[in-house]
C-alpha cells in the first residue's frame, strides 16, 4: 500500500481525507489515476491535463522532494509515503 | 428585488446584498479566501451564483451555489484543453448564459484564448474548436493581464450570433452558434504595430466589447487605444473616443433601455500607470452615441492613484441605470443615478479584478 497525504482542504474538497491509502502503483501518475474513482477532481487539481505536477505544489517521495514535475517520472516503491505540499511560492 | 454585488479580488469573492435598491449594502460573505476570483454569474435561468476560484496551487475552478454563495458545489470540471494542445488553460476571464430557451447552456473564455461550452450548467465544458483553428489565430498574444478571451456577448437580437473579445486578438463573432467566425475589427486601431500597419484584421488588444439590448446591431467597444461603436454588428468600427481626455480604458457600461447611452472609464494612456489623466478616477458618460462625453464623479476619490479593469466596472436596473465599480486599490463604489452621484461601498478590499451585479427576486 502506499500512503498519501494530501492538504486538508484539497481533502475536504474530493471528500477525502488528508491520510489516504492507496494501492501500490509504479508511479505517481498511476496513483493517481487509480485515486480518481474514489476522489473524483482530485489528479485534475494535482496535475496539469499533461500530466505535470502543478507548479505551486511539492511532491515528497519517502522524505525526498521530487525534482521533476512529469509524474509518470515520479517513481513510487512498494509501501512509498507520499506527501504533497502547498509551497511557499503559491501565495 | 434584492441585488447582489459579487466582487472578484486578487484574495476571494466578496458578496454584497442590497434590500433598498442599492441605497445600502450589508457583507454577506467572502468566499475562496485564498484565490483570484476574475469573473462570476448570476444565472437567473437556473437560480445559481457561478464563480471560477483560480486557486495557485490547483487550478482553476467552476463553482457553483444556489444559496447565493452561503454554499458552494466545487465538483465541476473546469474548462480544459487536451493533454497534446499546446496550450493549457491556466484561468477563467468570463462567463455568459447561453440563450434563453437553452437554461443549461453557458460559455466561458478562458487563457489562454479560448472559448468553451457547456450544456449542463457548468458541470462538464467542451471547446469550441472553430475559434482557435481560425486562420488568424496566430495573430494573437498575450497583453499584460495574459493571453485572455475575456468577452462573451449572445446577441439578444439575433439567434446564433455570438461576439467575443480576446486581449490581444481582437473581436470575433459567429453568426451560426460558433461552428465559424470571422474578425470583426474594421476600423479598430493597433497602436503598437509599426506605421502603415495600424489597421490590421485580427491582433487588436480590444478590452471590452458590450452590446445594446434596445437596438439590434449596436454595439460598443474600449479598446487598448479608442472607444468605437458599431451599427452593423462589428461588421464596421467607429472611432468615438476623440474628446475623451484619455481613449486608453477597460470597463465599458451599456444602458438597456437607451442605445445612444454608454459609460467608459479612462485610464491615462501615456503612461504605464494605468490611473486616470490628472490622477483622478472619473467615469465618461454619453447620451448622443458618442458624439459627447461628459464626466460623471461625483464622489468618486480625487485624486486617486487607482485604476478600473476590465471587468470592474459594471451596471444593472434600467430606469435609473445602476452603476458599480472596483478598483485596484480595492475601493467599491455605487451609483444610483447613472453615474451623476457615486457612494463608497467598501474600501480596503483586495485588489478588485471583477464586479457583477444583479436584482434578484426574493
Amino acid at each position: 500500500m502506499i500512503r498519501l497525504v494530501i492538504p486538508e482542504e484539497l481533502a475536504r474538497a474530493v471528500g477525502a481525507t488528508p491520510s489516504i491509502r492507496a494501492a501500490d502503483a509504479q508511479n505517481l501518475f498511476d496513483c493517481l489515476g487509480t485515486l480518481e474513482n474514489r476522489y473524483p477532481g482530485l489528479r485534475r487539481r494535482l496535475l496539469e491535463v499533461d500530466g505535470f505536477v502543478r507548479q505551486h505544489l511539492n511532491v515528497f517521495v519517502n522524505d525526498r522532494l521530487e525534482r521533476g514535475r512529469d509524474a509518470r517520472t515520479i517513481a513510487l516503491c512498494d509501501g512509498a509515503e507520499v506527501w504533497i505540499m502547498r509551497a511557499v511560492s503559491g501565495g | 428585488m434584492d441585488t447582489l454585488l459579487a466582487v472578484g479580488t486578487m484574495k476571494g469573492l466578496f458578496r454584497f446584498l442590497s434590500r433598498d435598491d442599492g441605497a445600502t449594502w450589508t457583507l454577506a460573505g467572502v468566499d475562496f479566501k485564498e484565490e483570484p476570483v476574475y469573473t462570476a454569474l448570476f444565472d437567473d435561468r437556473t437560480s445559481t451564483l457561478i464563480a471560477s476560484p483560480q486557486s495557485f496551487f490547483y487550478g482553476p475552478q467552476v463553482a457553483r451555489s444556489k444559496d447565493l454563495g452561503e454554499t458552494w458545489d466545487t465538483s465541476a470540471t473546469p474548462p480544459a484543453y487536451s493533454e497534446s494542445d499546446a496550450e493549457k488553460v491556466t484561468r477563467l476571464w468570463a462567463l455568459a448564459k447561453g440563450p434563453e430557451d437553452e437554461p443549461n447552456v453557458l460559455y466561458a473564455g478562458v487563457e489562454a484564448s479560448g472559448l468553451f461550452r457547456s450544456e449542463d450548467a457548468g458541470g462538464t465544458w467542451q471547446e469550441i474548436e472553430s475559434l482557435r483553428t481560425h486562420p488568424t489565430h496566430d495573430t494573437w498574444a498575450a497583453g499584460f493581464g495574459g493571453k485572455c478571451l475575456h468577452t462573451i456577448v449572445i446577441d439578444p437580437h439575433s439567434a446564433g450570433r455570438i461576439m467575443i473579445a480576446c486581449s490581444t486578438g481582437g473581436a470575433y463573432r459567429s453568426d451560426d452558434g460558433g461552428k465559424t467566425w470571422a474578425p470583426k475589427n474594421k476600423g479598430v486601431r493597433v497602436d503598437f504595430a509599426p506605421e502603415g500597419q495600424n489597421f490590421p484584421e485580427s491582433g487588436q488588444c480590444v478590452h471590452k466589447v458590450a452590446g445594446s439590448p434596445s437596438l439590434p446591431g449596436r454595439m460598443w467597444m474600449q479598446n487598448h487605444g479608442g472607444v468605437y461603436r458599431s451599427d452593423d454588428a462589428g461588421d464596421t468600427w467607429q472611432d468615438v473616443g476623440q474628446t475623451l481626455p484619455s481613449d486608453f480604458g477597460f470597463g465599458l457600461v451599456t444602458h438597456p433601455t437607451r442605445p445612444d447611452t454608454a459609460f467608459v472609464i479612462p485610464l491615462a494612456a501615456d503612461e504605464y500607470a494605468r490611473w486616470g489623466p490628472g490622477a483622478r478616477l472619473t467615469v465618461w458618460h454619453t447620451d448622443d452615441a458618442g458624439e459627447t462625453w461628459a464626466e460623471r464623479s461625483t464622489g468618486l476619490p480625487d485624486p486617486a492613484y487607482v485604476g478600473v479593469l476590465r471587468d470592474g466596472f459594471r451596471g444593472w436596473g434600467s430606469d435609473p441605470l445602476h452603476l458599480a465599480l472596483g478598483t485596484t486599490s480595492g475601493g467599491l463604489y455605487t451609483s444610483a443615478d447613472e453615474g451623476r452621484t457615486w457612494s463608497e461601498v467598501a474600501q480596503h478590499l483586495p485588489r478588485i479584478l471583477f464586479v457583477g451585479a444583479w436584482s434578484i427576486a426574493r
